[in-house]
């Protein structure tokens, strides 16, 4: 894919982010000039993040202390299996709940946008945040769009106060659907979305999402319901944007494969808890948490093709009720008695921080970090043979 | 037309139906027990003065001769004679519909007034005191019988506080509105309580929708978001419960017309039903009939103009 090539998006160059969003006023919340964009400057930072959803059977806990930090420009992967969080969590970044008796606690803070914390804010303040700097891009396109009203509109709404006069806005709504590669888009202007095809309507939406270059894009499964062909422009788009414009992308998806091939780094979750975080090498080739390496062991090209895929036994567990403990423990193939002891927590491993990013080499990344409390045999393990697949799946 | 997302066959089908309808009330008030002579002779009543006045009548013609002797009369517009006012029955029609319209249109404008933002809002603040109040309100309008709610309007508004006038019509428009303001709240509760509650669950659906979050996510104010995206979804369901309801309502003002004297169709056919009037309680109801109709392919259009999905269906 395309988007894996690297030095394209040198972050430095880009002269329009200054001027975009030069013009809030002096008591808003969020003041928009300290948006400089250094990239590799610290965007966001998101501390102990809990979000619980009250449910007849208890509270879920679909984030359960997700601490984690997105830099400027960075495109961070977010894996997990479906129920494991990654969604919520994601959306909480921008101070949606999944219903509005969630009880969310945590820090969620823009040091970039000078926002301290964003969680215990009422949608009229996160509103100045929404659209202007932080956007998403939703898993289905189908019911993402006002069945109701034409696609020029729906697209000029998401301009804000960025552009004045009809004619002006009409233009800068053309240039932002060809900017995402929708075919003929004066013309498309006043279709309605039912008049489009999946893959048109995530372009669109896309285009919605940048309307205002904003700061950080999350991107929540962006291309699972849509056809195989299409996943892949769509991606693609996704990432040569985000290199043009030197905004920050939250990838979630369930595809590590996907993921390895276009994020920095990588969070790997798993019911409702970062287990694993690291840049995409580092991941990829030393693994530190148990789950993080049976997902790799259960990538289709991590078996020879005359071999059964690998799959992880088992199923994650419910959301409810969870203790501090490890929770992979009852899938896990290194768990031992002491594991059930032992409170986990996201500790650093391995490589030490500031290494230069595999991609992009302008950017500095955090440490490796895992919650696995024998992270250090897994080091031992792929320290004595060299990490094939294949020799793993002997270890097991 | 077809910007309306009205079709001709769609039309075409409602000749059928029209003539159905004329089937059905010639038939069924003929089904009732009693005989128009004996009410018109009341105690001057000898068998022979009945048979002549049958005879007369033309109820001794064969079914199928009295019921083209109908349609002829339906084409012409008379609808026949009256048995009881002596006179054409599309004369008394003219007098009658005008109060009914009235009406039906100023409970569907007071129901509209209520509902919507009632509806919306108890949406918007789900599970607060509105919510709550609107619920328990209308749940008690809707189980009380209308013509209850009516006689309890009367004796408040109109005996004990002298508000409103407990009857009649008045003169002018001015005065009919006047005189249909208690009439058209008694019909209105038990109506806005189906549409309270339906444009609530609907406009909770559209809360919900993924393209409002992402319409949300746009920055723009929650105000612009329920009107430019909320309002019009949400609104869109209900206007098919609207319609459905409006022609029940049409059914309704028959005895509201009773009770508050109101000199409308309602109160003609309850009379013509008493005094077997055929020809009076047929046109009556192939009148409300039509305006069923007509209800129906209103609400179609409605529909079709709030969700350019449908509107797209048909042109293609």
């Amino acid at each position: 894919m395309s988007a894996a090539t690297p030095a394209l998006g040198q972050p430095g160059s880009r002269p329009d982010s200054t001027e975009q969003v030069g013009t809030p006023a002096a008591e808003e919340v969020v003041p928009a000039p300290a948006d400089r964009r250094e990239p590799g400057d610290v965007l966001l930072e998101v501390r102990d993040l809990r979000v619980s959803i009250p449910t007849a059977a208890g509270p879920v806990h679909a984030a359960d202390g997700v601490t984690l930090t997105l830099r400027q420009g960075e495109v961070l992967g977010v894996v997990g299996e479906t129920g494991s969080g990654k969604s919520v969590t994601c959306r909480a970044l921008l101070g949606l709940r999944p219903t509005p008796r969630t009880e969310v606690s945590g820090t969620v803070a823009y040091p970039g946008l000078g926002v301290d914390d964003i969680t215990g804010l009422p949608p009229r303040r996160l509103r100045r945040l929404w659209g202007r700097h932080v956007a998403m891009i939703p898993q289905n396109p189908m019911t993402s769009l006002d069945p109701v009203r034409r696609i020029g509109d729906q697209v000029a709404e998401a301009l804000g106060d960025t552009v004045h006069g009809a004619a002006a806005r009409r233009e800068r709504v053309i240039e932002l659907l060809r900017q995402v590669g929708l075919p003929a888009p004066e013309r498309r202007l006043d279709a309605f979305p039912h008049q489009f095809s999946g893959g048109m309507l995530q372009r669109t939406l896309i285009a919605i999402a940048i309307a205002q270059n904003p700061a950080m894009l999350v991107a929540d499964e962006p291309t699972t319901a849509l056809d195989v062909l299409i996943q892949d422009q769509i991606l693609g788009l996704l990432l040569s944007l985000q290199r043009d414009l030197g905004t920050s992308l939250v990838l979630v998806s369930h595809d590590l494969s996907v993921v390895s091939q276009v994020c920095d780094r990588v969070a790997v979750m798993y019911a409702g808890q970062v287990v694993e975080l690291a840049d995409t090498a580092t991941l990829l080739s030393s693994p530190r948490h148990p789950y993080t390496r049976a997902l790799i062991g259960a990538l289709p090209g991590a078996v020879a093709r005359d071999e059964p895929l690998r799959v992880i036994p088992g199923a994650p567990p419910p959301l409810v009720g969870l203790g501090p403990t490890c929770r992979f423990a009852a899938r896990c193939e290194l768990h031992e008695a002491a594991c059930d002891e032992w409170p986990t927590e996201l500790l650093p491993v391995g490589a030490p921080a500031g290494s230069p990013s595999p991609f992009r080499p302008a950017l500095r990344l955090v440490s490796h970090q895992s919650r696995c409390r024998r992270a250090p045999d897994l080091a031992t393990a792929d320290a004595a043979p060299p990490t094939t697949p294949k020799d793993q799946g002997e270890q097991r | 037309m077809r910007n309306l997302g009205l079709s001709w066959t769609r039309l075409a089908n409602l000749v059928p139906v029209l003539f159905g309808i004329t089937l059905v009330s010639f038939v069924l008030i003929r089904l009732v027990p009693g005989d128009p002579a004996t009410q018109i002779l009341g105690n001057r009543y000898t068998p022979e003065a009945a048979e002549q006045i049958r005879s007369s009548l033309g109820l001794n013609d064969s079914i199928l001769t009295q019921y083209g002797i109908f349609l002829r009369s339906v084409f012409s517009g008379s609808f026949g004679e009256s048995y009881q006012y002596h006179r054409p029955v599309g004369e008394i029609l003219l007098d009658r519909v005008g109060p009914s319209l009235l009406l039906v249109a100023v409970t569907a404008v007071l129901c509209t007034l209520i509902s919507l933002p009632l509806g919306v809002l108890a949406a918007v603040r789900r599970g607060g005191a509105l919510d709550q109040g609107t619920r328990v309100f209308f749940t008690l309008g809707y189980a009380l019988p209308a013509f209850l709610i009516g006689i309890v309007l009367i004796l408040v508004f109109g005996l004990k506080l002298g508000w409103f006038p407990i009857g009649g019509y008045g003169t002018g428009l001015g005065g009919h509105l006047y005189h249909l303001v208690l009439p058209a709240v008694t019909l209105a509760i038990p109506f806005s309580t189906v549409l309270v509650r339906s444009l609530r669950a609907s406009t909770i659906t559209v809360l919900e929708s993924d393209f409002v979050t992402i319409a949300r996510l746009k920055g723009i104010s929650a105000w612009s978001v329920l009107a430019r995206h909320v309002l019009r979804n949400a609104i869109a369901p209900v206007a098919v419960v609207f319609g459905v309801n409006l022609a029940f309502l049409v059914g309704g003002t028959v005895v509201i017309e009773n009770v508050f004297s109101i000199p409308g169709m309602g109160s003609l056919l309850v009379g013509a039903v008493a005094t077997r009037d055929y020809p009076v309680v047929q046109a009556v109801s192939l009148v409300l009939a039509v305006f069923v109709l007509a209800v129906n392919v209103l609400t179609d259009v409605v529909h079709r103009l709030l969700d350019p999905r449908l509107a797209v269906a048909v042109t293609r």
